[in-house]
């Protein structure tokens, strides 16, 4: 009688108990995480050990409104050296997910890819190819892509053959408090709407921050960024991006890169030692089909940085103009690009800055422009009234410094 | 034999607060009413039952004898009905449930409530406390017994009634086992096959398979479909049929040492169910064990090393992937929902492996409505069709699941799904979007006349994890489907590259 009694209590125990707790680094840390990422319930905070974890295999979330924590950057290392399934190291595609606390190392492609998935905190990440910049790395740091409201905060990125943080066809984003560094472009905004980027830092990458709109994508037309309060510092890794990709033809040493777009505003932010230039402002110059597509800069105000020594060696498709500029170009580099096929377009692009601070217009006019037929002037476009963004409010985070 | 410990100590906790109540209350209204459980001297002293109170003794054992034969066999029946039709599992889980009350109304009841509270209230008027002392320990654990006994034999009653009262008795699959809300542990629990190995099929799943198949590592396939017994899948020129809640698409994997030879010597690697559940598709992974009988649930999926012949006679080593419950959805998703992939009317309208035409077959056998008689068809990717459009349907079913409007891939912008109609759309002069290094050094997705330089072929002729394509189920090359790409691109008019 007492063993029924024993069995009957250990029952009720067993019922009583779910196993819990951080997982720990071992031979079943990928089937126990991956386990409860899978049955995670909505409200779940799933920990992951200090240590380092040898996966071999992706990681993926599917279910709302779960965090995965970390016991901080650099104390929880998920490495996929080994990795020999999925594309990417995790795959999030759930709404309302946050991911916090740990680092990401060598992903065979992009280190945590967020699609469709609204509502995502990427904060206190680390994610780096241990090898340095090398082609052969994945392509995008952090990805999130085709999703609203994203916070990407105090995320640091290295090494990524493509974007470090990278935010794609997707509404309503933050991107502050970061580091990019060696990667061929260290913060990308592209096809997106309502992005404030602030108080990162770019350095060592090909290029330091670009906004681009690209055609033949199902999201286009992308506007209304800010971009302030940016270190983009030494950008002067040269570019490592396997050819094809768009941003292989980043020049290296490009601080900031603004492709076709409408609506960007740069201010306050610091550039220093970018050798091809600190600001370029492009339209798209590749012959393309798209008619929703607009290849132009629409509306752009760069006003009030500061700038260091920069344009001294112009590096890519720049390096040719060069020499008829004097072997340099100056802080402000516009294409002058106002007409693509048969169309012409109002383009205003305001530069309010203090008189000393270099600028060009390469008056290149039309796109796909001809680099043998530049025009170029000195002559700031006539200021305009164009109103800035709101800044961005994120309903499921605290938004914090509004900055400006 | 399956035990699910959190119901057991549920439904258990549930019969003893039953129980206890029903007894409790009782005694609370007449205690008279359980006059011939007191001690003799008590008994002798009360006055007769009257009418009144033995018809209303004779309800509360009626109710008694309800609750505890009730509640045994209504979570047998849960049980069953979840993990399928064990005995012992059932006769077990049912005793189990009995035994927690058992010892609930000893230990609570009878020692504690009864032994030590002694309350005045349970005890008939004019019976003093000191009437039914001393407490004898000896009876209420006699009384134990008895109950132990007599769980017992009720859990034998629940054991045999709960497979008949669940629906999974018999052959043939069992609607309770598939439409619960959690997927069954064992394969077998869904009474698909009537043999432990699946290779005999129960009445209800017919086999099918496709024009064009997915390609995954030379694995063999076997497709089933179950349609509920009297209802049919809907018939869609396009889209994938619209199948009942119920139905069942059930995919086995297998190698067998010479894949020239690939029914000899098969083994089953995994069998993949994709459930139609009121709310939507769901899609769960058996894992078939060594031994060849017996397939578990793996919801994480697993990896297992290959070594075979493949079946143009090179030897093979693969580590097949099989899926975890995420990646499943990776590939079978619309948008948010997840759906299958493969039967719909242009990739089914075939004559199939009964030797009879499928779409009439399936119509036939009233398991699809509404089909015309000429539904459309596509050409088979190694068949006689022209070049472009067996291209065209060989990248449809092994790369449309993601790269399609709605997919896993849509942000990509292109599109390889049947129906694409715009060239850039399917590659021609694209640009790669997010390849990384993906790309291999080439500009373009498709180069007309060049598939050296397009990226779709670099992408299919990679084994690298990052670069390979499909993402998900291939880690070898499929060199005849690499081979029909190529010879597409090398045969499209080169056109003037666009370059800037």
């Amino acid at each position: 009688m007492r063993s029924i009694l024993g069995a009957v209590s250990v029952l009720a125990l067993v019922a009583a108990c779910s196993p819990s707790g951080p997982i720990a680094p071992g031979p079943d840390a990928y089937t126990q995480l991956q386990t409860r990422l899978q049955d995670a319930k909505a409200g779940d905070v799933i920990e992951i050990g200090e240590g380092t974890f040898n996966f071999t295999n992706g990681l993926s979330l599917d279910v709302d409104n779960v965090t995965l924590k970390g016991a901080g950057q650099d104390k929880t290392i998920l490495s996929f050296k080994g990795q020999t399934g999925a594309g990417e190291g995790l795959l999030v595609t759930s709404d309302g997910v946050t991911l916090t606390g740990f680092t990401m190392q060598d992903s065979k492609g992009d280190g945590i890819k967020s699609k469709g998935a609204d509502n995502i905190i990427y904060r206190d990440l680390k994610v780096e190819w241990t090898g340095g910049p090398k082609a052969e790395n994945g392509a995008y740091g952090v990805y999130p892509v085709e999703s609203k409201n994203i916070l990407i905060e105090r995320v640091t990125v290295s090494g990524a053959s493509d974007a470090g943080i990278y935010v794609g066809q997707s509404d309503n984003i933050i991107v502050r408090n970061s580091r990019a560094e060696y990667n061929v472009a260290g913060i990308e905004i592209e096809n997106s709407s309502r992005a404030d980027v602030y108080d990162n830092v770019a350095t060592h990458n090909a290029g330091g921050i670009l906004v681009f709109d690209l055609p033949d994508l199902p999201v286009m037309g992308g506007n209304s960024t800010r971009v302030f309060r940016n270190q983009i510092v030494e950008n002067d890794t040269p570019n490592f991006a396997p050819p094809g990709n768009i941003v292989a033809n980043v020049p290296t040493g490009s601080g900031l890169m603004l492709l076709a777009n409408k609506n960007v505003h740069v201010f306050e932010n610091t550039f220093d030692k970018n050798q091809t230039a600190h600001i370029l402002v492009l339209a798209y110059s590749y012959p393309f089909e798209d008619e929703k597509y607009n290849p132009l800069p629409r509306d752009f105000v760069i006003r009030d940085n500061t700038y260091g020594e920069g344009g001294n060696d112009p590096q890519g498709r720049f390096k040719e103009l060069a020499p008829a500029l004097g072997g340099k170009l100056p802080a402000i580099v516009w294409d002058g690009v106002t007409k693509y096929g048969d169309k012409t377009e109002e383009v205003r692009v305001v530069v309010r800055e203090k008189p000393e601070v270099g600028y060009i217009n390469l008056g290149l006019g039309v796109t796909p422009p001809d680099l043998t037929k530049a025009n170029p002037s000195m002559d700031r476009p006539a200021d305009a009234q164009i109103e800035e963004p709101a800044a961005v409010t994120l309903p499921h985070a605290e938004t914090g410094k509004e900055g400006v | 034999m399956t035990l699910d410990v959190a119901q057991i100590a549920l439904h258990g906790g549930l019969l003893a607060i039953a129980a206890s109540a029903l007894i409790m209350g009782s005694m609370r209204a007449n205690p008279r009413l359980f006059l011939r459980h007191f001690p003799a001297k008590v008994r002798e002293s009360q006055p007769p039952l009257t009418a009144g109170e033995k018809g209303a003794g004779r309800i509360v054992g009626l109710l008694m004898l309800l609750v505890f034969v009730g509640f045994p066999v209504w979570s047998a029946t849960m049980h069953a009905s979840k993990h399928g039709a064990d005995f012992l599992s059932l006769f077990v889980h049912a005793f189990l449930v009995g035994m927690i009350a058992n010892t609930v109304d000893w230990l609570i009841l009878d020692e504690l409530w009864l032994g030590v509270g002694k309350p005045r209230w349970a005890l008939p008027r004019g019976v003093a406390p000191a009437d039914v002392l001393p407490f004898e320990h000896g009876r209420h654990f006699r009384a134990f017994l008895t109950g132990t006994l007599i769980f017992a034999a009720i859990a034998l009653i629940a054991a045999l009634a709960a497979p008949f009262l669940s629906g999974a008795s018999g052959s043939g699959p069992r609607a309770s086992v598939i439409l619960a809300e959690d997927p069954a542990p064992k394969l077998s629990d869904y009474g698909f096959f009537k043999d432990a190995a699946a290779r005999e099929l129960a009445e209800g799943v017919t086999p099918f398979d496709l024009i064009n198949p997915l390609f995954s590592d030379h694995a063999g396939k076997h497709r089933f479909v179950h349609v509920p017994n009297g209802q049919a899948a809907k018939y869609d020129a396009e889209k994938v049929f619209d199948f009942p809640v119920g139905s069942v698409l059930i995919k086995t994997f297998a190698f067998a040492p010479d894949m020239r030879e690939p029914l000899k010597d098969e083994r089953y690697i995994e069998t993949r169910l994709l459930i139609r559940k009121a709310s939507g598709w769901f899609a769960y992974a058996y894992i078939w064990n060594p031994e060849q009988t017996e397939a578990t649930y793996a919801p994480v999926g697993g990896q297992q090393k290959i070594h075979t012949i493949s079946p143009d006679g090179d030897p093979l080593s693969i580590d097949y992937a099989i899926p975890n419950r995420n990646q499943c959805k990776t590939c079978h998703s619309e948008g948010d929902e997840l759906t299958p992939i493969g039967p719909r009317a242009r990739n089914l309208n075939h004559v199939g492996p009964l030797g009879v035409n499928q779409v009439a077959d399936w119509s036939g056998r009233g398991i699809l409505s509404g089909a015309p008689d000429d539904p459309p068809a596509v050409p088979s990717a190694f068949g006689d069709a022209p070049l472009a459009d067996r291209a065209r349907a060989w990248l449809e079913i092994n790369c449309a699941h993601c790269h399609k409007a709605n997919g896993g891939a849509s942000n990509s912008g292109l599109f390889l799904d049947w129906h694409e109609t715009d060239p850039t759309g399917w590659g021609v002069h694209k640009r790669p979007t997010a390849a990384g290094r993906g790309s291999g050094d080439n500009l373009f997705v498709i180069e007309p006349g060049h598939p050296e330089q397009s990226i779709l072929v670099h992408r299919l002729e990679s084994i690298e994890p990052g670069v390979l394509m499909p993402e998900l189920g291939r880690t070898v090359v499929d060199r005849h489907g690499l081979d029909l790409i190529r010879r597409w691109i090398e045969e499209m008019p080169a056109q003037p590259a666009d370059q800037p």
